[in-house]
């Protein structure tokens, strides 16, 4: 590979992982809480930097990182650090500390999909990509994610 | 304290994700598609860019298919496709017009399941002649819920890539690694994809078509997937599904393999099914007041719920039935989920027949002992099975055979060595029940304590409180 053909991977790669890893940043502190997921955007960034050949050919290399994501922070799975901690500066006063605990009661795809699109108005087709998983599968997630902390906050549907 | 929840969620992981990504800007990642279309202009140009960058890397490293009997075009791997379009390759012969095979040069266990479905009516019986290297240590049994209206034959390949028993994906668990699901006559085709992206659709000479694509739900860790084919038969007009955990090249060998098998239609001459043997019985059991859903087990309440839920059934045409008690022999039994049918449970004993993890029956294992699930499905036109209860209602249950893969011999004759300690075990006895008050719904349960215990069972079932 010649020195041009070298650069034009390392720009490209390094737009990808702007993008990447905040997406990823996102998406497993949803999923795992702030320690593991960020052992989880670490290790799928590095695969990022050590895999780029491969990955720049793919459908949906974001979706395949947070795979990889999932995979090494199973070598965590002992240890359980919470899911959704009190930030360090304390939560914020416009937030009930109810949610806190009803974060953590959900599943980690209801958890992902309710941060994601409830949160962060991704679409739904999005985050399907993300979990490799189908889009009406993303929207139960949702719906029932939802509820269930409509229900932990005993609060009324806000659509 | 008003702000909405998802307001509330933001302002969350605003300050969480600093402590993730401490180079996270504080304005979030929103949505690709929100982001205006000068972004939107840049994605896509790069995307076509970084196909034809793709393409010309490629250059020449075409799939070579493993065919050797036939003519066939290159495939462009679909892995890696960028398009939106399906690739249609014609392929000159089909493989099923060469010559046929004795039954004996097919897995035994396709051959007793196509005796016993109702697709044999309709469709021929068509079989791989080989799995090929990648299928031999594979062990097959019966997959799929349902009295036998279909061919439904999974191989289990020890170590290999396979599926767990959640339904994910594995590197060596080897579940379901390889699979053939004779759907039945369809007349044309209509099994079709939501989506044809990254679909490939091989044509026959004869009309037939293959369509194959990656299993996009679940991928291995080295990105590959499951490879699905829907297969449409068109002399026939019958449809299969096959699936293989190999790759495109296995696929495309095991569609090459198949063989409509030679005196097929005499051995179902020969083996129609016994006299049925027909016990009349008053009221159903679920007549009766309902369970409380505080005697059912939370798992059982769960699996059910969460079917109902997200997988088949929102409607929740198909109520919970659940056991009443499963008899003395099993006061020590303990539930788990079973990835058998749509909400699937069994029961696991510490001692006493059972089966394996790859359902070969064993004398004293205990492992799923009993088993419980049902959903929709149709209801077989024929009488499919020796024994049958009719309830006053109209609701009725089959039974008498035992699972695979010994099927078709009455439970008497079926004993065979326990793999592990060569004790003789029982396969299980299933039975098949269908509630008159809900014409959709089939129910399946299983026992390896012979057919009294499945009678038994039959009559501990009960609907449960709020389940609809």
């Amino acid at each position: 590979m010649g020195p041009r053909r070298n650069e034009q991977h390392q720009t490209e790669f390094e737009t990808f992982v702007r993008d990447a890893e905040r997406r990823l940043s996102y998406a497993f502190a949803a999923a795992y809480g702030p320690d593991l997921g960020a052992e989880a955007t670490a290790e799928a960034i590095a695969y990022a930097w050590e895999h780029w050949k491969r990955l720049r050919q793919m459908e949906n290399p974001i979706g395949y990182l947070y795979r990889v994501g999932q995979t090494r922070v199973r070598r965590f799975r002992f240890r359980r650090p919470p899911i959704a901690p009190l930030p360090d500066g304390g939560v914020d006063k416009w937030v009930e500390p109810r949610l806190l605990t009803a974060i953590e009661a959900l599943s980690r795809n209801q958890r992902v999909a309710v941060v994601l699109v409830g949160a962060y108005g991704w679409t739904q087709r999005e985050v399907a990509d993300l979990l490799s998983v189908r889009r009406t599968t993303v929207q139960k997630h949702l719906e029932r994610g939802m509820a269930k902390l409509r229900k932990t906050m005993e609060v009324g549907s806000s659509v | 304290m008003s702000d909405r929840i998802e307001d509330q969620l933001r302002r969350y992981y605003d300050e969480v994700v600093q402590r993730v990504d401490p180079r996270a800007p504080t304005a979030h990642p929103q949505s690709l598609s929100s982001r205006g279309p000068r972004v939107a202009f840049a994605i896509a140009v790069a995307v076509l860019l970084g196909g034809l960058l793709a393409l010309v890397l490629r250059g020449r490293d075409e799939v070579v298919l493993p065919a050797p009997t036939t003519t066939v075009a290159p495939v462009e791997p679909s892995s890696t496709s960028t398009t939106t379009e399906p690739t249609v390759v014609e392929r000159v012969d089909a493989p099923w017009t060469q010559a046929e095979v004795e039954p004996s040069d097919v897995e035994p266990l396709l051959v007793e399941l196509w005796l016993r479905s109702e697709a044999r009516h309709t469709c021929s019986l068509l079989a791989p002649t080989s799995l090929g290297p990648e299928g031999g240590a594979a062990v097959p049994r019966q997959a799929g819920f349902g009295p036998y209206p279909e061919v439904y034959v999974a191989w289990d390949n020890p170590d290999g890539p396979g599926m767990t028993g959640e339904s994910r994906l594995c590197e060596d668990c080897g579940r379901s690694a390889i699979g053939i699901h004779l759907r039945g006559f369809s007349g044309e085709r209509r099994l079709t994809w939501e989506t044809e992206r990254g679909v490939t659709t091989l044509e026959f000479s004869d009309g037939s078509s293959l369509s194959y694509r990656m299993d996009e739900d679940d991928l291995y860790q080295d990105g590959t997937a499951r490879l699905l084919g829907r297969l449409y038969l068109a002399p026939e007009g019958c449809e299969y599904g096959i699936w293989t955990s190999f790759g495109e090249d296995h696929l495309l060998w095991l569609v090459d393999q198949l063989r409509f098998v030679s005196d097929h239609r005499a051995l179902l001459e020969d083996t129609e099914p016994p006299d049925q043997q027909v016990i009349q019985a008053g009221e159903p059991p679920w007549s009766g007041p309902a369970m409380s859903r505080d005697d059912v087990d939370g798992l059982l309440l769960g699996r059910w719920d969460d079917y109902a839920a997200d997988v088949g059934d929102p409607e929740r045409t198909c109520p919970l039935l659940a056991f009443e008690g499963l008899g003395p022999d099993l006061t020590e039994a303990t539930i788990r989920v079973a990835n058998y049918g749509p909400w699937g449970v069994a029961w696991d004993n510490p001692s006493g027949p059972g089966h394996d993890t790859q359902a070969y029956p064993c004398a004293d294992c205990g492992r799923g002992v009993v088993l419980l699930t049902g959903g929709t499905g149709p209801r077989p036109e024929m009488v499919s099975m020796p024994k049958r209860i009719e309830w006053s209602d109209g609701s009725y249950a089959e039974y008498g055979y035992d699972r695979m893969p010994f099927v078709l011999l009455p439970e008497e004759q079926v004993t065979v060595p326990d793999r592990n300690t060569g004790e003789p075990a029982k396969p299980a006895q299933e039975a098949f029940v269908y509630p008159s008050d809900h014409p959709n719904c089939v129910y399946e349960l299983w026992s390896h304590l012979g057919t009294t215990h499945v009678e038994f069972l039959l009559g501990q079932l009960r609907y449960v409180e709020g389940a609809p």
